[in-house]
């Protein structure tokens, strides 16, 4: 009683409810979930359905009919195949195969919120299925399609493999990748390179993301069986709404010559049959399309046998024509087959003879999501603007991307002009690869994707001005990229309001600089009405400077005066009273050229480039630096008197066991009119009056600089660092290693260096015996492998340094340096000197180096190494003359009797083995690995870059989207596709 | 001393591609499980087939207990998932297929497996009354053999790992950086990038060129913390490929703990792309060769190579839910892991210019055994061991 009670309470208060309710404004009865079967055909159920919203339904067919499935939880916790549909009217279930002459019982429910509907049913039995074209759309999907092919009966009834045997090769993609390829090739072209797909019997073939694996193939019924369709290859997956082009057409079975079967010669080679171009090294296949060639040419204008003589590719020689061995296809002169959909703009369409059809169509297109997107631009300039996205609404997921009007345009004519495919664009794999799409998408456990926040700086590379520019977002609600809405927005940028960049002026500051360490003061003087907003700078010896732009019409002073990025602060201090002042590392004696590159807010530059004379440009300067000096001076008996002061006989065991011998000079300094004269001879004046506009004044003052370097070398090099200086070094190769003084360099008509300073640094080949002095005032001799504040042994051509290697034949390692355990500088490597108590020998001994401190000592013995560049900036070693052995150098020279003084006595290469013995060997352990080398040529000066002002790129994965910037991912994109079309 | 006996037993086949998982939550302080939707809950996942021993399911929608509204289903004979009770016994071997139905939401299959072979003995406790155990680190090294940066992390760990610190940590590198490798784990990397490193699902490394002495200050962090586990194990391989494992968890603290279970393989041999870019690597100064052999470069032999993972547990790696463990008592865990040694005993699926078959060699595996322990949905490693793929793991006392 009690419930009865109840019961009457509620449904009276239900029916006053309503009626408060009917009073006032109705609510729209909300739509309920319907659905009917309406028919059936080739690979599909077709329904009619009502949907209050996206709805998932579950389905079974089964070829016998099944009780238990008429328990809607029964049915939905067995079944494997679902599906959603976003909007009302006619749709298909697409997940089971519809055969012909098969009954069929069907079995629905759907997902309505927590509960299952009423179980829907449907028998149906099938007949024949007629189609009456070459290829039938038989139903789409939002991630695919199902297409049939009926193939004509001339065609199957051909023998596969012979000639005159025929099939029907077919191809697909979407709208912006066929109009892409179109340009410069007809279908028959992409059906040619269409991955060999063709069919000799009616095919059902399907596309869709879960057989998208290509001709691996998966096992998509967990069921042991491969079943990935290798018929339905897609390489780039389908979105929802995407116009697909579909292509069919008949082809001819054709024989490839013989030369250019594959492993062949010939295998890159492409050859003719009737003006139309096959590429060599494929088998034999169904190649051929069955075209009226001659109509097909007369077209353009020109005979079959014109169009066999036309060129080929730049990767085809020109004696690859050849239809020797080529059975000739009949096709032109057969025909008959199911010919619809010509493009007129394809001249070929209109001349197959064989079956031929073109299909246009969409997948699913996504129901319409309502959101939308707020787009704010701010901070609006000639040259960037702070963009942000708002996501109005659920919106799980969005792509988006920002094309200058070029890009814009260049899309939309790539999709046919039809902007309402652009929403579908802006999510295409095509717009991901080739105009920047990028990805917004809901962090997990979260249902709505975040605003973005982003500069037109972060996204391009450089920002154009007085621009138009479109933001293209297209937002989805779930996962599986429906519904969808669209934004498409535009904003222009203004024109820039200055003429010309900031004034930066560098300038050289002697007074601070020391020997291993130039200074320059940076300041920009405009700061007032042009300031640099942005700072780049590049240092390195004026020599390399001038000898890099002159290599290359690539490199300028202002593309690489951009290595190194000022930070903020700097930059600050840039554009303040004083100034920067900015250290530069380098060796002593050396001029050290400083260029600066700077932007103002309108990314105009400081213009270096249009400088004619850039040493005129006030953001380039020079800085030479003193001679560095050893605290204290050694200059005692060894090095004095001239005691060690001669020729001498250089003698080392090279690799192969040869002896070598060479003739080489212990100097103290540059003074005896041998090395340099004291005048100006007249040959020189002329190779100068030859080579250069200078007046004859400039060249003597040139000559009179030389002279004071000298000097200054003299003093502070060799004695103000306690140096002998060992001219020449073993040379077996070409010469590389042949000694130039200073004075050869500045006599020379041929080597150019850009400056007196620069000869006295590269000249060589040169070592350097250092006279060391221990606690004891006991001297003794050393050379070192110094990079770091040593110049090369020589640079009048590549530069060459001081190395270690091990006395393995075949064991090219190198040691250059000590380093820390991280691989750092830690010392210039030490080899030891010992000299004989007669002072008739002196030798250059090897060190020994360990590895870890547990592996065992190898010995590394001097070498003179060369550096050399190769492309994109990598570099490698060169070893002229691979020393094994201890360097011995004793008293005198003796021409040899013959030309080949490079041989020895015996050339057994083992004199000398066990008779010296080295007192004092350096040795150290080094527990981490050794770095290699930094490359001598323009040293980023990685410690003087701190990067923080660099700009970020956190979100953007695309960065394209100008014109050029989109022609650039063509080329890329059709490169990477043309690896995948056979 | 009570204790608390579990089964799990997993039929990864070892050149099988890993069960997949939904990508966890990113981010710091542990690795996150999903409790969304509905999860079929379980005790054990491996039952004697004695008729008697039973496995008792529990129901769970967005973390939420649905005992009493939901359906398990089992699949049977036909290949049908009709509905069953929430426990589920049998005499019968096999494998059995689960799956839960809440409203209209569906959980993920899950598989218990009878089996009727012996399982190993538990290992005797040294010191019954001690609860210091050796803390131990657990490494997870994201790697593969075409990423550009991983050699530098390989190198960067070997020498982090030298001066006695090989024995704080446990590392498992788990290679996914490109799915061509056989030894490709579906272990997904919490980092947005490769090499990762992910230190006891609780810190993140990422920094290759870091220094060794910073990563053994990051170790000596973590393991300076005393231990709230031990762990023990015993294995007993069979002919046919199957490795049971006994896993015993001693806790010193008491707490809700998990267990997890990965086989390794040492010696795994894949090329090794941007090896050369080791410091020292070029020029000879770095000793590349392995094992003494200088035509044979050490970067190209990759070890701790996981190939079976016996951990995922609501979508996520975190072990298998041992319950509340009181301080001083002991909860087991067994495991049975189908080892299909296969004749692929190099990296390449498809290396037939090698000319090389063979298969897995049973000595070079061994397994990792990890507890982990949480707060609400977010699980950190508590310590690891390892040991042989035939052998056994005492509690390690300080």
């Amino acid at each position: 009683m009690k419930n009865l009670i109840n019961k009457i309470l509620s449904v009276a208060l239900a029916a006053v409810s309503l009626g408060a309710l009917s009073g006032c404004n109705p609510e729209p009865e909300p739509k309920k979930f319907s659905l009917q079967f309406t028919g059936y055909g080739p690979g599909y159920v077709s329904v009619n359905v009502t949907v209050p919203n996206a709805t998932t339904v579950a389905y079974y067919i089964s070829e016998e009919p099944e009780s238990d499935m008429l328990d809607p939880e029964f049915l939905y916790v067995n079944t494997e195949t679902f599906t959603t549909f976003y909007t009302d009217g006619p749709q298909q279930l697409l997940d089971y195969p519809i055969e012909e002459y098969t009954k069929y019982y069907v079995y629905l429910t759907a997902v309505l919120g927590d509960d299952l509907s009423q179980i829907y049913t449907y028998e149906f039995e099938t007949e024949e299925f007629k189609f009456d074209q070459l290829a039938t759309v038989v139903g789409v999907a939002p991630d695919g399609y199902k297409m049939y092919i009926k193939v004509p009966e001339s065609v199957k009834k051909s023998q596969p493999g012979q000639p005159g045997s025929r099939a029907i090769r077919y191809t697909q993609g979407d709208l912006m990748i066929y109009n892409f390829y179109k340009s410069g090739n007809d279908d028959y072209f992409n059906l040619l390179y269409n991955g060999a797909k063709y069919v000799t019997e009616d095919t059902m073939i399907e596309y869709s993301d879960a057989l998208n694996y290509g001709e691996a193939g998966i096992d998509v019924n967990e069921d042991g069986v491969v079943d990935g369709n290798d018929l339905a290859m897609l390489w780039n997956p389908i979105a929802p709404g995407e116009p697909v082009v579909f292509v069919a057409g008949e082809f001819e079975w054709m024989s490839e010559p013989d030369e250019y079967k594959k492993g062949g010669q010939y295998e890159n080679r492409t050859y003719k049959v009737n003006g139309f171009s096959f590429p060599g090294g494929w088998a034999d296949g169904y190649y051929y399309p069955c075209v009226d060639a001659a109509k097909y040419w007369l077209h353009y204008g020109k005979t079959i046998d014109e169009a066999n003589n036309d060129d080929y590719d730049e990767e085809t020689d020109d004696d690859s024509t050849s239809d020797e061995n080529v059975t000739v296809p009949s096709a032109a002169t057969k025909g008959a087959g199911i010919v619809g959909n010509v493009d007129v703009t394809s001249p070929i369409d209109q001349y197959w003879t064989g079956a031929f059809q073109k299909k246009v169509f969409r997948t699913r297109i996504p129901a319409k999501l309502d959101a939308d997107f707020d787009v704010k631009v701010e901070n609006l300039r000639s040259v960037d603007a702070t963009l942000t996205i708002t996501p109005k609404g659920e919106i799980y997921r969005y792509l988006f991307t920002v094309l200058d009007d070029g890009a814009y345009h260049q899309m939309l004519e790539l999709l046919d002009g039809k902007t309402e495919y652009l929403q579908w664009a802006v999510t295409s794999y095509f717009s991901m690869y080739n105009f920047g799409m990028v990805e917004m998408v809901a962090e997990t456990g979260t249902t709505s994707a975040p605003e973005v926040v982003f500069n037109l700086t972060d996204f391009f590379y450089e920002v154009a001005s007085d621009r138009k520019f479109h933001v293209l977002i297209t937002g989805m609600s779930g996962e599986i990229g429906s519904p969808q809405c669209f934004k498409h927005y535009t904003f222009s940028t203004p024109p820039k309001t200055k003429t010309r960049g900031p004034n930066v002026v560098v300038t050289p500051l002697p007074e601070m600089s020391s020997p291993y360490s130039a200074a320059f003061n940076v300041k920009c003087t405009s700061v007032a009405n042009n300031k640099a907003v942005r700072c780049y700078y590049a240092a390195n010896y004026k020599n390399d400077w001038i000898h890099k732009v002159n290599s290359s019409s690539s490199y300028t002073y202002e593309s690489l005066g951009q290595e190194n990025m000022f930070s903020t602060a700097e930059l600050s201090d840039i554009n303040s009273e004083e100034g920067y002042t900015l250290y530069i590392p380098t060796i002593d004696g050396e001029t050290m050229r400083l260029v600066v590159v700077a932007f103002n807010d309108e990314n105009i530059s400081n213009g270096i480039d249009k400088y004619e004379d850039v040493t005129e440009h006030p953001s380039v300067a020079d800085c030479v630096t003193p001679y560095a000096k050893a605290e204290d001076d050694r200059w005692n008996t060894l090095l004095d008197e001239d005691t060690l002061v001669d020729d001498w006989t250089m003698t080392a065991t090279v690799v192969g066991g040869k002896q070598m011998k060479q003739k080489v000079a212990i100097k103290r300094r540059f003074v005896a009119g041998k090395d340099y004269p004291t005048t100006l001879p007249a040959e020189v004046l002329k190779t100068y009056q030859d080579v250069t506009e200078w007046t004859d004044e400039e060249i003597k003052g040139y000559f009179d600089e030389f002279q004071t370097v000298a000097k200054d070398y003299n003093a502070n090099r060799l004695r103000g660092q306690n140096r002998l200086l060992i001219e020449g070094w073993i040379d077996d190769s070409q010469g590389s290693l042949t000694y130039f003084s200073p004075w050869d360099l500045f006599k020379h008509e041929k080597i150019s260096i850009s400056d007196v300073s620069s000869m006295f640094a590269r000249f060589g080949p040169k070592i350097y015996l250092n006279v060391n002095r221990d606690m004891n005032g006991k001297d003794s001799l050393s050379i070192s492998a110094n990079k770091m504040f040593v110049s090369p042994v020589a640079q009048w051509s590549v530069p060459f340094y001081m190395a270690g290697k091990r006395a393995e034949q075949d064991d090219n390692s190198l040691l250059f340096q000590w380093s820390d355990d991280y691989g750092n500088w830690a010392g210039a490597l030490t080899f030891p000197v010992t000299l004989s108590e007669d002072r008739n020998t002196i030798t250059i001994h090897g060190l020994e180096y360990q590895s870890s401190k547990d592996a065992p000592a190898v010995i590394f013995y001097p070498n003179v190494v060369g550096v050399s560049e190769g492309y994109g900036g990598s570099i490698s070693y060169v070893l002229e003359n691979p020393i094994i052995s201890d360097v011995v150098l004793t008293r005198g020279w003796t021409e040899p009797e013959t030309g080949d003084d490079a041989e020895g006595e015996d050339g057994s290469g083992d004199e000398g083995e066990g008779e010296q013995t080295v007192p004092t060997r350096a040795s150290r352990s080094a527990s981490g690995a050794l770095s290699p080398i930094h490359t001598p040529e323009f040293v980023k000066y990685s410690s003087k870059s701190n990067f923080y002002g660099l700009r970020k790129r956190v979100v953007m994965d695309g960065e394209v989207t100008t014109y050029e910037k989109v022609q650039e991912n063509f080329d890329k994109f059709r490169k990477e596709h043309s690896k995948r079309i056979r | 001393m009570k204790t608390i006996v579990r089964y799990f037993v997993t039929f990864m086949a070892i050149a099988a591609v890993l069960s997949c998982g939904e990508k966890e939550p990113v981010g710091g302080g542990g690795l996150g499980v999903n409790m969304e939707g509905a999860v079929l809950g379980f005790d054990k996942n491996v039952i004697k087939a004695d008729g008697s021993d039973k496995v008792t399911f529990t129901a769970y929608y967005d973390g939420n207990n649905v005992d009493g509204s939901a359906t398990v289903y089992i699949k049977n004979e036909s290949g049908k998932f009709v509905p069953t009770g929430k426990t589920f016994s049998t005499d019968k071997v096999g494998d059995y297929y689960f799956k839960l139905m809440y409203k209209t939401n569906q959980s993920e299959i899950v598989t218990i497996s009878a089996i009727s072979r012996e399982i190993p003995a538990a290992v005797a406790d040294p010191q019954p009354g001690k609860t210091s155990f050796v803390h131990r680190t657990f490494f997870n090294q994201f790697t593969g053999a075409d990423c550009p940066n991983c050699p530098y992390m390989v190198h960067l760990i070997n020498q982090a790992l030298e001066d006695g610190y090989d024995d704080k940590v446990v590392v498992a590198a788990i290679r996914n950086y490109n799915n061509t490798e056989a030894g490709f784990a579906n272990i997904p990397c919490p980092g947005s990038g490769y090499p990762y490193l992910h230190i006891d699902y609780a810190t993140s490394y990422n920094h290759a060129g870091g220094s060794p002495k910073g990563l053994q200050a990051l170790i000596d962090q973590r393991v300076s913390t005393p231990a709230k586990v031990g762990i023990s194990a015993n294995t007993k391989y069979y002919e046919d490929g199957q490795i049971i494992v006994r896993v015993a968890v001693k806790a010193a603290q008491t707490g809700d703990y998990n267990v997890g279970l990965w086989l390794m393989q040492d010696d795994y041999y894949m090329p090794q792309s941007f090896k050369n870019d080791i410091p020292g690597a070029l020029d000879g100064t770095w000793d590349t060769g392995y094992n003494g052999d200088s035509s044979k470069n050490r970067y190209d032999y990759h070890h701790n190579a996981v190939r079976v993972a016996a951990s995922m547990y609501m979508g996520s790696h975190v072990g298998f839910p041992l319950g509340t463990i009181q301080a001083g008592k002991t909860a087991e865990w067994i495991f049975a892991v189908n080892v299909n040694l296969g004749t692929e005993e190099y990296g390449y699926t498809d290396h037939w210019w090698e000319g090389q078959t063979g298969g897995i060699k049973l000595d070079n595996l061994h397994f990792a055994a990890f507890v982990t322990s949480h707060q609400g949905t977010r699980y950190t490693v508590e310590n690891a061991v390892e040991f042989k793929y035939n052998g056994s793991k005492a509690f390690d006392y300080k």
